[in-house]
């Protein structure tokens, strides 16, 4: 097992440490001197503090609104390249490995994991170049999957919801913060928060089972056994009565009314 | 292996069509029904947490994982296939409901000539030799009642245009006589539709409201199962509905179905092959959860898993003649299609709420939805329409018109990027797909899925009529957006020199098991059941000889209906062939 890296980052990234369970629940994490280590579970810190770099000139703090930075992006990026999106568990990835035409996207075999490995390795000094330098030598990637691949996951980590029940993007569009606890996409979720706990110890005071609290509907739930055992549920009163008053309330209210 | 007892009928694929014939058998009947379906087990109630864009919208986590099983694709015969190795132009749903799921709610029916192309498109022109379009074998006017009873299980709202031959403003004047208003009203107007429709006026076109799955206000279907009415939040397209207002086979087919003894619904079973002996199905073979290979006998074997997975399941398992492009011969797998797309963005000046929507909410124009209007060398049009189906706050980033900022990242980006923040729309053409000679399915002889069995094998390419359908549809598309007085920006979802599977165009993919009026021509007849084996049924957009323009769901589900009706009111009584 190799030696544990962190991650150093300033307190205002992570939105001031205000982390999301996988309840949607907001957490936030004490800091002493300003600053917060968070073990990395992909990257080593040397290349941490590239892909935080390059993440911040793709999506920069600046008078526009925070940035990369603040919502911690490069946390992100660690936790999914480490789960099974990084190891292409979401990928066809039986050869033969063939080139062909563009219509056919990418169909290499290198998984994320090795895409980002290899692209850290060919920006070399980037941490320490001057922003317009740096500006520079991302334009000279642009069209590679390594970059294609870094812009997309930064957007994506920047402008995701940072809780479930927030009806409209437009906080996210002036810069909010990801949740932390769920970062993994496709039925990770469980392994992702028991990990994330086991390593910063302070996450999951939320828990709580998903989607109770929502609404006051009386809901039966009707069961039946199939053949392997199994149960099958199915809600039987078709959640008559389930849903998000305040996100109703608030949507229907600004729909233009022209009939 | 493990051997079952029998049951009456195994369904293979527990989505829509798959569901809604389980429902129909097992409610109407004491048959005992098994649904067997590969993917996970869903409820309704998995639905409250799952507003994520990232993880449901843009790494699809509802979709079947294509690491397991894809598919290839070349654009001629003479290319090598290669596979598609991630989503692209289309996505294919898995595990219970399957795509009915996370699917938008468009419900528009087909037109009468949609039934007849063939015949239609022969009387005014003489056709290409490479076009293998076919007549349906059955007419608009003996699927309407089919369709006002799926209409009428999902709740579909709209306006109808034609009621029983008297046109209506207001609704698409264009469609075939309806026998019935729809069962519910069509969604509120907001911003984009009011502008669009009202331009589409002044162009002296026929604007009405995208019939949708979507409830505009709680509805109570005629098997008693209540739906609240939609929130316009907007996570309907890649999501199950967080409130059930979206009509879904957990929300409409399993209340029914999980009070049925006879009916039992099992996950996690991928079957692999359908036996059969001397012309007849005898049951499925599938590795069931545990990995364990399974036997399960059953006197009727119907296939309801998707066009592609239909097609592939009857190619492996030696049922019917596999089409050859070369000779003509052979009916299974043959005429492919997809869908004719094309939308151009269009920036308003203000903000549009674009976050709040209903997966189909629209409104559309029928003026183009035949072969009126038409561009020349054009054989067919389709619809157009804008979708205010909820935009996700990540993939709704960073759309603005060309020439705001040099790249697509940085700080000039950004800050334009938030300036067009929630001003963009789209409208959007949807048109014929035609079946040409050239398009079709057979096995890959290379790749394989996780078990080794063979991956299906996708010829597809467009020809110059589907670029000449783009162009004009684009013309169309140009001509609104100018009545509307809002700069337009690039296209989405375009046909372009090639076909492409790298981005997203439709899940409308049909043909395979196209149904017809003769064996010569068709693997199922106008019932969906197989010419060959007389107690197999192949559900869904397989049968479909070519793509009719719009979604195809609910004309999916009229056919299952009228199949369904086929086999308990007549094959029950007196099995064997139905024509």
């Amino acid at each position: 097992m190799r030696r544990r890296e962190f991650a150093i980052l300033p307190a205002k990234s992570l939105g001031g440490l205000l982390l999301y369970t996988l309840a949607g629940e907001p957490l936030r994490v004490q800091t002493q001197d300003g600053t917060v280590r968070l073990p990395l579970r992909f990257f080593t810190a040397a290349e941490a503090r590239v892909v935080a770099a390059a993440c911040e000139r793709i999506f920069p703090s600046d008078q526009s609104g925070p940035g990369a930075t603040e919502a911690g992006v490069v946390i992100y990026i660690d936790r999914q390249l480490a789960g099974p999106y990084g190891r292409d568990k979401y990928r066809y990835t039986k050869g033969p490995f063939v080139e062909s035409v563009p219509e056919h996207g990418y169909q290499g075999q290198a998984n994320p994991q090795q895409i980002y490995r290899e692209g850290v390795r060919r920006l070399g000094n980037f941490g320490e170049l001057p922003p317009a330098e740096q500006d520079e030598r991302l334009r000279a990637i642009e069209k590679t999957p390594f970059f294609e691949m870094l812009r997309t996951h930064t957007i994506g980590h920047v402008l995701r919801p940072t809780a479930r029940r927030q009806c409209g993007p437009d906080r996210m569009a002036t810069g909010g913060i990801s949740r932390a606890a769920d970062e993994l996409p496709r039925g990770d979720r469980q392994e992702s928060r028991e990990a994330l706990e086991a390593q910063t110890g302070e996450l999951g005071a939320g828990g709580g089972a998903s989607g109770e609290g929502l609404g006051g509907g009386r809901r039966r739930v009707a069961t039946v056994r199939n053949d392997l055992g199994t149960e099958l549920r199915a809600d039987a009163t078709n959640l008559g009565g389930i849903f998000d008053p305040a996100c109703r309330a608030g949507n229907t209210s600004k729909i233009h009314e022209t009939q | 292996m493990r051997r079952l007892k029998p049951v009456d009928v195994a369904i293979v694929g527990g989505g829509w069509t798959g569901l809604l014939m389980a429902k129909e058998i097992a409610t109407r009947t004491s048959l005992s029904v098994v649904v067997l379906e590969r993917g996970p087990a869903r409820q309704t109630s998995d639905y409250l947490t799952t507003m994520d864009e990232l993880d449901y919208g843009i790494r699809l986590r509802m979709m079947q994982n294509i690491a397991d099983e894809t598919v290839t694709h070349r654009h001629s015969s003479r290319d090598r296939a290669v596979p598609v190795r991630q989503y692209g132009s289309f996505n294919p749903g898995t595990g219970t409901g399957g795509a009915g799921e996370h699917w938008g709610g468009v419900s528009y029916r087909y037109h009468p000539h949609h039934f007849t192309l063939a015949s239609h498109l022969r009387e005014r022109h003489r056709l290409p030799e490479d076009l293998t379009v076919q007549d349906w074998g059955l007419t608009y006017d003996d699927l309407e009642p089919c369709y006002w009873r799926a209409e009428q299980m999902m709740g579909i709202g709209g306006k109808a245009g034609n009621l029983r031959g008297v046109r209506i403003e207001g609704g698409n004047v264009f469609e075939g006589p309806r026998a019935q208003e729809y069962p519910s009203p069509p969604h509120k107007m907001n911003h984009v539709m009011t502008v669009f429709r009202k331009a589409a006026l002044e162009l002296g076109y026929h604007p009405y409201p995208v019939p949708t799955a979507t409830l505009s206000e709680a509805y109570r279907n005629p098997d008693g199962v209540v739906r609240p009415g939609c929130a316009y939040c907007g996570y309907c397209n890649r999501y199950g509905c967080m409130i059930g207002a979206k009509a879904q086979p957990t929300s409409t087919l399993l209340p029914v179905l999980v009070k049925r003894k006879n009916f039992t619904l099992r996950t996690g079973c991928w079957v692999r092959r359908v036996i059969h002996r001397k012309g007849k199905a005898e049951g499925v073979r599938y590795m069931d959860a545990t990995g364990e290979e399974t036997l399960q006998p059953a006197r009727v074997v119907v296939l309801s898993s998707w066009t592609l997975n239909n097609t592939r399941l009857l190619l492996m398992s030696g049922i019917g003649e596999p089409y050859d492009p070369a000779t003509g011969k052979g009916t299974l797998g043959k005429n492919l299609t997809h869908q004719v797309c094309i939308g151009t963005q269009m920036f308003f000046n203000e903000p549009l709420n674009g976050f709040m929507g209903a997966g189909g909410m629209g409104m559309a124009i029928g003026d183009f939805e035949g072969d009126e209007g038409l561009d020349p060398g054009v054989l067919r049009g389709g619809g157009f329409r804008t979708n205010s189906s909820g935009d996700g706050p990540i993939s709704s980033f960073g759309r603005m018109p060309p020439g705001e900022a040099k790249s697509n990242w940085g700080s000039d980006w950004k800050r334009a990027a938030l300036q067009w923040h929630d001003r963009m729309n789209y409208v959007m053409f949807e048109g014929d797909h035609l079946a040409y000679r050239q398009n079709y399915m057979d096995l890959d002889p290379t790749y394989t899925d996780k078990f080794g069995d063979p991956l299906l094998r996708l010829t597809l390419d467009w020809t110059d009529h589907e670029r000449r359908q783009a162009a004009f549809g684009a013309g169309i598309e140009a001509k609104l957006a100018k009545a509307m007085g809002v700069r337009t920006g690039g296209f989405l979802r375009g046909v372009g020199r090639r076909y492409s599977v790298t981005y997203y165009q439709s899940s409308h993919i049909q043909g395979g098991a196209i149904l017809g009026d003769s064996p010569e021509r068709s693997v199922v007849n106008t019932w969906l059941q197989h010419w060959r084996a007389t107690n197999l049924w192949v559900l869904g957009g397989s049968a479909f000889p070519q793509n009719g323009w719009g979604n195809p769901t609910l004309t999916a589900l009229a056919l299952t209906y009228r199949a369904a009706d086929a086999f308990v009111d007549r094959y029950i009584k007196k099995p064997g062939a139905l024509a």
